[in-house]
């Protein structure tokens, strides 16, 4: 391990994951166009272009959905290690979906199809009328930027602030997705359930995003500003093995573990790539980064032997049966010999 | 309004055209004084698409 990019390899896991995803994908398209077929008489090409662009908006809300999910429950964390490939999926089917549409509707023209496609009818004007693929097209374009740059060495090319920004134009795609359905296919929908379809899932999403919100709000603590120790509580609300994240302010977050050898404190950035240390665990005594599996002494911030890697460590004390922790980071380096949890 | 979404398809062919010769340009020479460097032919690439789309920001990081 080192300060410059290391490419992570793939494994077994990210195989059968994938393996799953695309399978289901399959599934999800064959059984969309054999109930199109048997439900009405369409044309197999506008089913397919309706299937493809199902199951784009599907795996966007899937999507959407892992990141709180894994914040709400650890069971669903294996699902965020892989949801960079979701996207990578989620935008090639709709690459497919609009490429379908283009030729069926705007191909057979004088016009170049995608100035067809967004100014050739309609009225921006007004909303019935509106180019709704217009939008469509601008979700498209902000998946395949996404999906383009999903690898790690974009993350570490770019740098972490860089990199998420870039990625947090998911929303952005979102909204425009839901413009582009509610404003296009939704209007010739009779039985409006493509519309109540688009508003239970915004706000599931919506719902999932506030839930997890309101938990991080509940286990991030504020330090006080005019002290530099921040009072954590009782120690065994810390999960065994795992961390209690705080953010103090004007401050890195700090991530307080508790592991076999007592409580520790270490910078809940991860000296990699910005990985989030403080969802991460204690495997083998070392506190494991959720994102490459990067791996720090609790008591010294130090990677393992021949690697060099390090994270600030930050004092602990327990006082009155409360653990405390200092919100000063320590010199990169300094060595705090876990604190042990009176019995 | 036609013209103008000539322009912006016309716009938009450009910037993947120049992003494209970047891009080549990137993950064959350009790779060479990255950590990369000497690395397989699939993962050049698998950034191909990425140097592609976000040529300015690389090319701004660069300057």
């Amino acid at each position: 391990m080192s300060h410059d990019y290391v490419p992570v390899q793939w494994n077994r896991q990210k195989y059968f994951y994938d393996a799953i995803l695309l399978a289901a994908v399959f599934i999800f398209l064959v059984i969309f166009i054999v109930a199109g077929t048997k439900t009405e008489a369409g044309n197999m090409m506008i089913l397919m272009i309706r299937s493809f662009g199902a199951c784009a908006i599907v795996l966007l809300h899937l999507v959407l959905a892992i990141g709180p999910l894994a914040r709400l429950s650890d069971r669903f964390k294996p699902l965020l290690y892989n949801r960079r490939h979701f996207g990578v999926i989620t935008a090639l089917i709709g690459l497919v979906h609009a490429g379908l549409a283009l030729m069926m509707y705007h191909g057979m023209g004088v016009i170049n199809p995608i100035a067809s496609a967004i100014g050739g009818y309609g009225n921006y004007g007004t909303l019935i009328e509106f180019p709704f693929e217009s939008l469509g097209l601008i979700a498209l374009i902000i998946l395949l930027i996404m999906a383009a740059t999903s690898h790690d060495f974009w993350l570490s090319r770019l740098s972490p602030p860089v990199w998420k920004g870039l990625h947090m134009s998911v929303y952005l795609a979102y909204a425009a997705l839901i413009g582009h359905v509610a404003l296009g296919t939704a209007q010739f929908d009779k039985s409006n359930g493509l519309f109540w379809g688009l508003a239970v899932g915004a706000v599931l999403i919506s719902g999932l995003h506030i839930s997890a919100l309101l938990k991080g709000r509940r286990l991030d603590t504020q330090a006080d500003i005019n002290t530099t120790w921040v009072n954590i509580g009782d120690p065994m609300s810390i999960p065994l093995n795992k961390a209690l994240t705080i953010t103090p302010q004007n401050g890195e977050r700090i991530a307080i573990f508790r592991h076999a050898k007592g409580i520790s404190a270490v910078d809940a950035v991860c000296s990699h790539q910005n990985g989030p240390l403080g969802e991460g665990c204690i495997i083998g005594g070392l506190v494991t980064c959720p994102w490459h599996g990067f791996q720090f002494d609790p008591e010294t911030g130090e990677a393992p032997a021949p690697f060099t890697d390090k994270v600030q460590t930050h004092a602990v004390k327990i006082e009155n049966g409360n653990v405390w922790v200092n919100a000063e980071p320590d010199p990169f380096g300094t060595t705090r010999i876990a604190i042990q949890v009176p019995s | 309004m036609l013209n103008i979404a000539q322009y912006i398809s016309y716009g938009l062919g450009i910037y993947v055209l120049i992003g494209l010769v970047f891009g080549l340009y990137f993950i064959t020479l350009g790779l060479r004084r990255e950590a990369l460097a000497g690395r397989g032919i699939i993962i050049r690439f698998m950034l191909l698409p990425g140097a592609i789309l976000i040529w300015p920001l690389l090319l701004k990081a660069k300057t």
